[in-house]
Formats: C-alpha cells, structure tokens, sequence
C-alpha cells in the first residue's frame, strides 16, 4: 500500500497528545485514488442486502419497507483515514471496518477504525467535515464529536473489549492478534488512539483546539489527532470522486 | 461438563498468562471470591476487601482474558466440531469469566449499558454451566429489569425491540414460570403487528447511508426476535424438532446482519446469545423426551407446565443424560455418584420411566429404596405427584420389619404398583421371600453409600446381593450416591458382565448448585469484661470450597446473651444460626437430641416473635397442640420461627418441619446428625456443634460434606455458609485436617470388619467371631442362600459363588484371597452348623431374624407358663384387654438382640411398662397423656421419650417381634378363621400405627393424623365395602370439607379444613 504523505503543516504536543497536520494536493488525492478505492470497494466486504431483506419472509416480518436503494455507500473519508494510518503511522487494519455500513444511534460502542499499531490495539474516529470554521463541530459535537467518541474509547474499557473481541472474529493472523492481545491483557492502557479529522480549509491547528482541552488521554504519547487537508472547497468532493472513478475502473 | 482438567487447561492459555504470573492469578480469583462473599453475607460477616489482594483493574484484564480464551473455542463449541478441545476451551473460558464478571459492577446508570451486560453476563453464567448462580443476580437486579420491562414509551423502534427481546431472555435465562416463557411468543408476536405502526417513521434518515444502517439493525434484530421465539417455543413444548438448524440459520443471520451493519456490540452479543441458546437447547429436558419414550414424553410436558417449571437440566443431569449414557439400555447396572442437590431424583425418575415403558407389558415393577421412613415418604409425596398424571402407580411400605396384611394384598395385586418405595430392612423382607411374583425390573437404591455405614451398611450390601443372586436375569440396577470415588468398583460389581456396568462420577467436576464456605466458628473474647462474639475462620477444603485470609466476625457482641464463659459450643452454632437466619432457614446441627431442644431454647431467648405468624404456622402449631399436646414447647418456638428436627419427633412433626423450611416460614432449624439423610429442602447455612456423634464416633467425610452439602442449595443464597464449632487449638487442628481429607472409596462393611478383626489378631478365629453382633446381618443372609437351596451340599457347593454376589467377598477375592478363603471356609461351617434344623432357618428366612434370634425367640415362647392361643394373638386381646399376653411377649423380645431394645433409657426394659405404653398408644391417648401417665411430665424431654418409645422400640423391635413370635408361636395357622388371620396379620400395623381397627390402619397409611384416624376409619368402613391402600386413597381425595369437619367436631385445637391441609401436606395431594 502506499500513499503520499502530504506536506506536514503543524506538529505540536499537548497534554502528552500528539497533534499533527498534514495537507494534500490534487496531485495528492490522485496518487491515492486507487489505493483509498481498493478499502472502500472491497468485494468481500460486499453487503448483500437483498438477500437479507429476502431472509425476513422466514421471520414473520414484513419487509416491504426495508427495500430501499441496495446502492452500497460508502465513506471515503474514513478509507482515506484507514489508508493513511496504515502508510505513515505504522497503523494495520485487519478488517477494513468501512465494509460496514455505519449507524448513527446503532449501539453504545464502535469506533471507526480497529487494528494494531507498534505491537498494540489501535482505534481510530474519523471525521470529515466542510465546515469553515474552526476548531468545526465534528468535533466537540455532544453525543457522537469526535471529543466524545475518543474520551470513550479512552476511558471505556467494556467498550474497548467489545472493539477487540469485533477484531477477533476478523483477525487473519493469530500470532500477531494474540501477540497484541497480550499486551493489551498485560496492561489494559496498552492501546493507541487516533482521531482523525478530513477537511478541505487551510490547515490550523486551532482545529484541535476543543480537544486540546477536553481529551483525556488514558496514557502519554498514545493519543494522537492527526489533521487531513485536502484542497480547499472542492478537496473532498475530489477525493470522493476520484476514489468512485479508481473504483469503478478496478 | 466442566472439569477441573479443563480449568487447569485453560490456565495455560496465552490470554491468561499474560494478565500475570500465577500467584498473581491465584490473588486476583481469590479476590474476586472474597468479593462474591462480601456481596452475598457482608451484613453477616465482617470481610474487609482491603485486607485482601485489591485491584480491580487486574480483575477486569483477568475476565477479558478467560473471555478471550472462550471466544477462541466458541465456533467450535457452536457448531458442534470435532476439536472436543475448543469446545471445552469455550466452556472453561465461560466460566471463569463468569466467575469474574459476577463480581464486577453492574452498570445501572444507562439502559441500554445495562441490557448489554446483564445479557452478556448471563451467557457467560449460561455458556459456562452457572446458570444456576444467575438467579441470585436476577433478584439483585429485579427492580431495574422490572423498570425496563414496563418502560413502554420508547419511541425509537430498533430500542422498542431490543427492550422487547431483553425481557424475552430474561425470562428465557431465569425461567420463573411457565407463563414469562409463554409470553414470549405474544410479545414477538406483538412486535409484528408494532412493526407497520413504528418501523417506517424509524427508517426515515437524511442519507441512503444511515437509512440502510438502520434498516440492517432491523433485519438483525427481526432475526433475532425469530430465534428468541422459537427457542422459547422450544423449551415449553419440545418443538420445533429441528431446533438447532433454525436457530443456526436466524442466529447465523442476525449476527452477519448486524456485522455488516456495523453494529459491533449487537454482532458480539449474539454471538454470545447464539452459543447459550445452543446450551439451552442442549440442557433441555425435551432432549430427553426424544431418546426416551411416550411416557418420558408426558412426564416432561407435566414437568414443563408446572407452576414453577421444569425445563432444564442441571449440568451435571445433563452430562449424565446426553454424555455418560444412563439411559443407554445395554447398561443394567449404573452407579450415579453426584454432588448432593445435584438433581439426582429426576435422573432416577427418568430410569424409572425407562424401566415402566420396557416392561410395562411384563407388570415388571420398580423397587425404590430409600435409607429413612421420613425419606420413603418424601419420595413417595414427589413421585406420586410427578407420576400419578400418567397413570403409573407409587405404592410404600410402611417403615415396620414385617408385611401386614394390607400390604400383603397389595404386593399380591398385579395391578396395585409400578413402583414400590421402601427402607432397605423391609424391601429385604420383600425381596428374600419372594412376595411379588412380578418381575423386578429395576431397583433404585437412593443414598447407597450407607452400603459403608457401620450399621446398616452390611444389611444394604447383602440386600443388593440378593436381587443379584434372585433377580438378576431382569433387573437392572441404579444406585444414587454423593462423594464416592470408586463408583466404577460398585457398577462393575453389580453388572451382569464387564461392560454392562456404567459409572457416571460427577461429584469432584467444580460444577456445584453454589458456592459455599467452610470454616470454624470460635469464641472470642471482646474489650469489655464477660464480652464475646463469634470469629470465623475459613477452612482450605477438599472440595475447594472458597477461602477468605484472616479471621471475620459474625454479628456484633454477645449474639446470644450469656456471659463468655457460658458460651458454649452450642451457644456458638446457635449465635451463628440466629446471624444468619436473616437470609433464609440456618440449621443448627447438635449433637444429641437433647442438645438440639436446649439450643432451640437458647435461641427462643434470644430471637424475637416473627412479626406475623403465617397461617402455615398457625395450622402446623394446631396440629401439634391436638396431637402432641397444647403445652408442646415446639408451639411456642415457632412464633418465633424455631423449630426442631430430630428423632425424637414422629416422623409426620419431621415432615411438617421440612415443610415449613420450604415454604420459607422458618428461621433457625435446631436438628441432629439425621437430617443429612437426603432430606431435600433447602437452607441457606448449616452450622455444626461438633463433628462427632453422642458416642464419640466422628461424622465420616462422607456425611460430612452431605450435610455442608446441604448449604445454600440451587436457587438458595449464593454463597453457602458452613461452620463448624471449635473451642481448643486441638480440635482446630483435627478439622482443620478433617476438611481437606478426601471422601475416599466407598468400602464394604464386610471388609472393614474383617479389618478390624485382623487389627485385634481374631481373623484366625474367624468361625467365632462370626457369632458376634456386627455378624447378624451376614448371618441371616447365609441362611436365607440355605434355605432357598434347601439342601447343605447344594449349599456349600455354590457357596463361593453366591458369596460373589457380595460386594465385600468380590473385591476381597480380588484383593486379598487369603482373607476371603478364611472367609468362606467360616462361611461354610456356620452353614454346616445351621442346617441341622431347617426349620430354624426356614423361620429366620421367613421372619428376618436371624438363626439365632430364632432359637432365642422358641426359647422364650417355650419358657412361658402357658401356650399361646390363636385369641391371645387378636389385637383386642393383646392391647386392649387386662389379661393380655403382651408384657411376657415383651419380656421375650427384650431377649432378642436383633431387636435392639438394649439400649433403652431408663425404665424402658420393664416388659409391663413398655406393654402399657403400646397398649396406651393403640388406644388412642395423646402423646401428652402417654408422656404424663409413663414418664411424669409433658415437657419437650418426656415427650421426646415417648416418641423414642414409641418409633424406636414398639414401631421397630415391637412390630417386628411380635409378627415374628407369632409365626414362631406354634400357631396352627390353618384353624384360623379368614377373620382371625387378618386380624392377626394386622396386629403389629396396629402397633405401628396407633390405631385399633383395619379401616384406621388404612386411614394411617395415608398420612391421615393419628387423632382422627379412627373416626375417620368407621366412615370409611361404612361407606366403603372394599378395602385397599389405593381404595382409601381415592376415598381421601373425594373427601368434602363437611367431611372433615365431621371428624373434628371434637376437636378444641385443629378444624376439618386444617386436618385436610395437613392430610394434603403429609400425603403429597397438593398441586404443584
């Protein structure tokens, strides 16, 4: 896999987090395309969503009003996240959680991004937001900011065994699964988080500036918030449509 | 099942080593334990956590980690692979987690949060064979659960759903009733027709992408909802019969679903829901129902349709069902050895069914035997109700060595019984002289490990030795035991051929109905001059009971109000009980009756009245006050919700007792040693005077952990309290060592006399020594082979054969030929000396006694001035007429050892006195005037004497006695009258009894009291021309309320509708 790294705009630390940000040119988003469609249009993650509305005729429900549009969506913001993760901060991600679809007010835990980093658990949020100002709402928005999710997966423990035990059933290498688990089990504050925020402003760190001042990282150096900027205005619907035309083509 | 192979298995995992070494693991569980027991009798006990290894951050990597250990085998244990050693990686890892888990806080600030773990936890505890623990964590969250289910107004569908589904699982995990279950089918039901009005508005979302997210939580909760209903369906009825493929394939569905919708937590919850629905449906008596027959088919649905259903069975049921093949038909002889509580009854009733639906067509008949009359009654009350529904008929003898002539016509009557439930002593009587002609098909032997008991044991042993000698072609064997290691020894020995024989050995697997502690309980001086209160020590087990470091204190000071040099070892079990009474029925165990009346006392001074005395108590002190005596000391206990338990009661005042401990209305049971004899009732603590009995004899292991057994039971208290009063570093040091040794292989009394006999140099003199008391039961047995061969060369010819049929001489055969050679040679010139008078022995065979109680008895009858007539033998004449013979017929039997009236208290051995007493109690006087006229006083000590002489004496060595002098007497039975004959063979029922006519006897054997027996009998005789057990049952039952009023009427104490109650109580006739 391999992705440009940008140009890195900021580089600061706080708090024992680690900020940093980078920025994307057009040419950027280009030489990612295809490897950010590779995650988002994965056949094995193929739903198959007819099949499962055809299912419920064995449940007695109706199912009429779950035939909606099987169009599979899909979020590039967060294969763009994956993918960078993966190539510049030594991050894998066994299950490219962008597979599954995303539910807003589905469950307590999840976290969009589930793998291992430097011999640990890492998890991940993404958010992409058009927003211009700054820090945006994506990320102390109550409920489901990026502010809340990250303190969560901080601070949550039952939460993160959900995620962990998530990975279990998708992991394709035992040794390095129970070689991570290990070390998680030896310490439970063994794991790295990464929020990551997609945006197509100038880049700032100001953006973190709310959760510079909210996150509470569970240990030093083992938080970081990673900024992505894309061109601004039309960054993101770039990225978005050369990802759908590098999909399309593989 | 779970073993503890499996648990050290799984500690070797890599997840579990990770967490730390092993002395931290060892800490983290141990704290965990203490954690369980601060949470269960912290009010009681005095547990300061900090003491104790305290990090609970450790704790939770430790649950993640036996959790990861069982999701790596979960697959496996799913879908039912060939890697037998994931899937019991699963079921370990389960169990550990739970064990974890259960300690761990519940999260109640969050709805959802609290769903989640509440059903995680619970397949934990499922997945993990403690399903029987989650009742305890049912009851501590039933409020919550109770508010989440009748939170209605959820608006969001996909909540409205997983809110719906909890409440179906929860009832699906704890199984309250048959109608929780029941309503899981309505309330799936209800979510369809919700659907149309809910889901549509749920669905609407700004983007394509969140819209099908929803709509894929939708379909997985919608299969999920199907699974929930059809397990349900399941396990009320047994259908549909393709259970675990539909189950796979919605569960299959829902878990995929909710993975590709991104619904972590959903995805991994099911799983876990999936894997306890497999368990469940693993567990399930319709499982049964299957391999069985229609009769097992009906008994389950009876059991499934209770009030309080039967649905599932215990693990250890369950492996010894589905893995260990009790029902395999090619296994004739099969030794059950379970934990007590384990659920040992169900498995027999299963046999049983087995046994009715092979040789139904044959009029086989099953012989139960069980090893106290209070225990032949019990089960008499549980078959009858299971049973009675389909038609198969339980039948008892009554407790007396001899078979009157009711119970004649019934063993006679083809179609009387299927099932017939005795002690040992009297289904030998039964079974040696070969009294049913049907064929035994099956014999159940409940608490066979008496076969060890110094006693009786040697009477059981020979018992099993002669349906193997007698009824072997057909009959199959069970025997029911707790903690006995060599149950393979005893089903080998009783199979036909080596592979016939099976063992299903559960009693050591770590599966117990719940935790439990044992430990010491000691004085302990306090500040304050003349101060005290009790320590607790825990004690490190065989059974691994739990362990708390340190010393902890029960109640506060002075639990019972006396000064510290007065608290004595009883006061210490009797503080303990009145501490622990606060969470369900405690038993002081004393070591004699006496000590069980003064602790009772004790505790009446130091316990107040219970708020409200129930209507149960109130009905039970009726009874007492109208058939003991208004003064009975009992009376006033149970206000205060005490009562006592031993042999000193009849064994009805037993009954009651138990049945009140059941009914929850009592807070300290006072009892002695004989309340470990499987008696199933459940209590939450069980503290110990001492472990020896009067005579100084300890308690063997055995009996021991059957009575610690006994704490906190399943659906009791989940942490059992055992205590064992201790008063010297010396017998600090004897428990301490008692508790660790192990139960041991169960040994023939037969070997352990010829041990001992060999310790004190006599196995030489063998030939002698066999005319020694310990000898009489082996002695009787050698004649009975005799008499059944008829001829001495026949005899000894086959003697080494038929002593095979031992399981003492078997194994010593195997063991130690010198020493069974010894014995057969011996064996063999008692024969020789004893067939010189046949006619002795064809007596003994007849009347049980043995050849020498025989000769003792002719000589006795011999001796008196005067030959017996036939009318000196007539009921009217021997007990209610002055000139009667019975003071003499006293004075013989006292001479006959067999009979046991040796050891009687004080003037017990005056023939005219103990004449009178039998006359007095046949008459119908009370116990209070007996206890006044006999032994000067109606205080719980006299009437105590009175019970002892009454079921000790008159009702064993009495009825015995004299039915056998009178077949000894020389009477010409021949001359007798129809009527003279009955009469006759009714006399010792009478005597047994209390009561003077055929009609009361029958009224008697129905557990009518004894105070309206009578009455009750001339009404039964005037409106009834036939006359059987069966007949006057039937008659009972049809019984109005007028009825019974009619026979009270002179009753200042007790009304016809208690007497009915207590009828109901005593015979079993209330519904379930």
């Amino acid at each position: 896999m391999n992705l440009p790294a940008g140009t890195e705009e900021y580089q600061e630390t706080h708090n024992g987090i680690a900020i940093q940000g980078f920025s994307y040119t057009e040419n950027n988003i280009q030489q990612s395309a295809e490897t950010i469609a590779d995650i988002c249009f994965d056949v094995s993650g193929q739903n198959n969503f007819n099949d499962y509305i055809a299912s419920l005729n064995e449940t007695g429900f109706n199912n009429s009003n779950l035939a909606l549009s099987s169009i599979k969506d899909w979020q590039v913001g967060e294969g763009f996240a994956e993918a960078y993760l993966g190539c510049h901060f030594s991050c894998c991600f066994p299950w490219s959680n962008n597979r599954d679809l995303k539910n807003p007010n589905s469950s307590l835990t999840g976290a969009d991004l589930v793998g291992y980093c430097n011999g640990q658990f890492a998890f991940g949020e993404v958010k992409t937001s058009k927003e211009q100002k700054s820090p945006p709402q994506v990320t102390s928005k109550k409920g489901d900011g990026l502010n809340a999710q990250l303190n969560k997966l901080c601070a949550d423990a039952d939460a993160r065994w959900v995620l962990v035990q998530y990975l279990f059933h998708r992991q394709t290498d035992d040794a390095e699964y129970q070689s991570v688990c290990t070390s998680y089990l030896q310490n439970n504050k063994n794991f790295y988080i990464f929020g990551v925020l997609i945006r197509n402003t100038s880049p700032v760190s100001n953006d973190w500036n709310y959760l510079k001042k909210h996150l509470k990282p569970h240990a030093q150096n083992s938080v970081f918030l990673v900024g992505l900027y894309l061109p601004v205005d039309d960054g993101i619907q770039k990225l978005h449509q050369g990802v759908l035309s590098a999909g399309g083509a593989s | 099942m779970i073993t503890r192979d499996m648990l050290q298995n799984i500690d070797q995992h890599w997840a579990v080593k990770a967490v730390g070494d092993e002395a931290l693991r060892k800490s983290i569980l141990q704290y965990a334990k203490a954690k369980l027991v601060k949470g269960a009798i912290g009010k009681q006990l005095s547990l300061d956590l900090e003491d104790n290894f305290h990090d609970e951050d450790a704790l939770k990597r430790m649950a993640i980690a036996y959790e990861m250990v069982a999701i790596e085998g979960m697959k496996d244990f799913i879908n039912h692979t060939d890697n037998d050693e994931l899937s019991d990686q699963f079921m370990a890892g389960s169990h550990r987690a739970f064990e974890l888990n259960r300690v761990l806080d519940t999260p109640k600030e969050d709805d959802l949060k609290f769903i989640f773990h509440l059903l995680h936890l619970s397949s934990l505890a499922y997945c993990g064979d403690c399903w029987t623990d989650l009742r305890h964590i049912y009851e501590a969250c039933s409020a919550d659960i109770e508010g989440l289910s009748s939170c209605k107004n959820e608006t969001h569908w996909d909540q409205r759903i997983l809110l719906s589904l909890f409440t179906c699982w929860v009832g699906l995990f704890r199984k309250n009733s048959w109608d929780e279950l029941n309503r899981v089918s309505s309330s799936i039901a209800q979510l369809r027709e919700n659907q149309a009005q809910y889901e549509q508005e749920y669905l609407s979302s700004e983007t394509n992408a969140q819209g099908q997210a929803k709509a894929m939580r939708l379909m997985s909760l919608y299969h999920w909802a199907k699974a929930t209903e059809l397990l349900a369906l399941y396990m009320l009825q047994g259908e549909p019969a393709d259970i675990k493929t539909q189950l796979d394939k919605h569960f299959h569905l829902a878990i995929d679903i909710a993975a590709k919708g991104g619904d972590a937590q959903l995805e991994v919850l099911l799983r876990w829901l999936h894997a306890s629905a497999e368990q469940m449906v693993n567990g399930s008596i319709w499982w049964v129902a299957q391999t069985i027959n229609s009769k097992a088919t009906q008994f389950i649905k009876n059991l499934s349709s209770r009030v309080n259903p039967l649905l599932e069975l215990l693990p250890p049921q369950r492996t010894a069902l589905k893995e260990m093949g009790l029902l395999d038909p090619a296994k004739t002889a099969v030794v059950v050895d379970m934990p007590t509580s384990g659920g040992k009854t169900l498995l027999a009733q299963f046999k049983m069914l087995q046994a009715v639906n092979n040789f139904g067509e044959s009029k086989g008949w099953i012989a139960y035997i069980a090893p106290t009359k209070a225990l032949v009654g019990q089960i008499v009350r549980s078959l009858r109700q299971d049973f009675s529904p389909m038609g198969i008929q339980v039948e008892k003898l009554s407790g007396a060595i001899e078979i009157d002539a009711l119970e004649e016509d019934m063993l006679n009557d083809v179609n009387s019984f299927d099932i017939l439930v005795a002690t040992p002593e009297k289904m030998q009587l039964v079974l040696r002289n070969h009294k049913i002609e049907r064929p035994l098909s099956l014999l159940v032997m409940d608490e066979a490990h008496n076969i060890e008991d110094e006693n009786r044991g040697l009477r059981i042993e020979l018992l099993l030795a002669t349906v193997k000698q007698h009824y072997q072609a057909q009959a199959n064997f069970l025997l029911l035991m707790p903690y006995v290691e060599n149950a393979k020894t005893l089903s080998r020995w009783l199979a036909h051929d080596r592979d016939a024989g099976l063992s299903i050995s559960l009693s050591t697997s770590p599966w117990q109905p719940n935790e439990r502690i044992i430990g010491l309980i000691k004085k302990q001086e306090e500040e304050k001059r003349g101060d005290w209160s009790i320590e607790y020590q825990t004690l490190l087990t065989s059974p691994h009971t739990i362990h708390l470091k340190g010393q902890h204190k029960i109640g506060g000071v002075r639990p019972i109000n006396v000064s510290k040099s007065k608290a004595s070892l009883s006061n210490l079990a009797a503080g303990c009980g009145k501490v622990f009474s606060d969470r369900g029925t405690s038993i002081v165990i004393a070591k004699t009756k006496d000590n069980a009346w003064s602790i009772a006392r004790t505790l009446s001074k130091n316990m107040a009245d219970l708020e409200t005395v129930s209507a149960d108590i109130l009905l039970i002190q009726n009874y007492l006050r109208e058939e003991v005596s208004p003064e009975f000391e009992l009376i006033g206990m149970l206000n205060k919700g005490i009562a006592v338990h031993h042999a000193g009661l009849s064994d009805e005042i037993k009954s009651l007792m138990e049945w009140l401990v059941e009914k929850g209305e009592l807070k300290v049971l006072c009892a002695t040693t004989t309340i470990a004899q499987g008696i199933n009732f459940p209590v939450s603590s069980v503290f110990l005077q001492s472990i020896e009995y009067p005579y100084g004899n300890k308690m063997s292991y055995r009996e021991f952990w059957n009575l610690a057994g006994r704490a906190g039971r399943v659906g009791q208290g989940n942490v059992g309290i055992v205590g064992i009063a201790c008063d010297s570093d010396k017998k600090e040091g004897e428990l301490i060592e008692f508790v660790q040794q192990s139960t041991g292989d169960l040994v023939s009394r037969l070997i352990a006399i010829l041990d001992e006999l060999e310790k004190r140099g006599k196995l030489n003199n063998l030939e002698a020594m066999m005319y020694a008391p310990q000898w009489e039961d082996f002695r009787c047995y050698i004649a009975h082979l005799l008499n059944e061969k008829k001829e001495l060369q026949a005899t000894l010819n086959e003697m080494d054969q038929m002593l095979s049929n031992t399981f003492g001489y078997s194994a010593l055969k195997n063991e130690n030929s010198k020493k069974s050679d010894q014995l057969l040679a011996a064996v063999k010139h008692y024969t020789e000396s004893i067939s010189r008078n046949m006619g002795v022995v064809a007596k003994a065979n007849i009347t049980g006694f043995s050849v020498e109680s025989v000769k003792t008895a002719m000589k006795g009858i011999n001796q008196l001035e005067y030959d017996l007539t036939p009318a000196d033998w007539m009921p009217e004449s021997l007990f209610g007429s002055a000139k009667s013979k019975l003071p003499d017929l006293f004075s013989v039997m006292f001479g006959i050892k067999q009979l046991n009236f040796s050891h009687d208290e004080e003037q017990g051995r005056n023939q005219s006195r103990m004449a009178d007493i039998a006359q007095a109690w046949i008459a119908g006087k009370s116990i209070h005037e007996i206890a006044t006229d006999f032994f000067e006083g109606s205080g719980s000590k006299e009437i105590s004497k009175v019970y002892n002489a009454i079921y000790s004496k008159l009702a064993n060595g009495g009825t015995w006695g004299l039915s056998a002098l009178s077949l000894m007497s020389g009477l010409d039975f021949d001359a007798l009258s129809d009527s003279q004959k009955r009469q006759l063979n009714l006399m010792p029922a009478m005597l047994y009894h209390g009561v003077k006519s055929e009609s009361s006897v029958l009224m008697r054997m129905n557990s009518v009291p004894r105070s309206i027996a009578e009455k009750l009998g001339e009404k039964f005789q005037q409106q009834e021309e036939k006359r059987s057990v069966a007949i006057a049952r039937e008659y009972l039952k049809g019984l109005h309320d007028n009825d019974w009023n009619a026979v009270t009427s002179h009753s200042e104490f007790i009304s016809g509708s208690e007497c009915k109650k207590i009828w109901q109580i005593l015979s079993g006739n209330i519904q379930l």
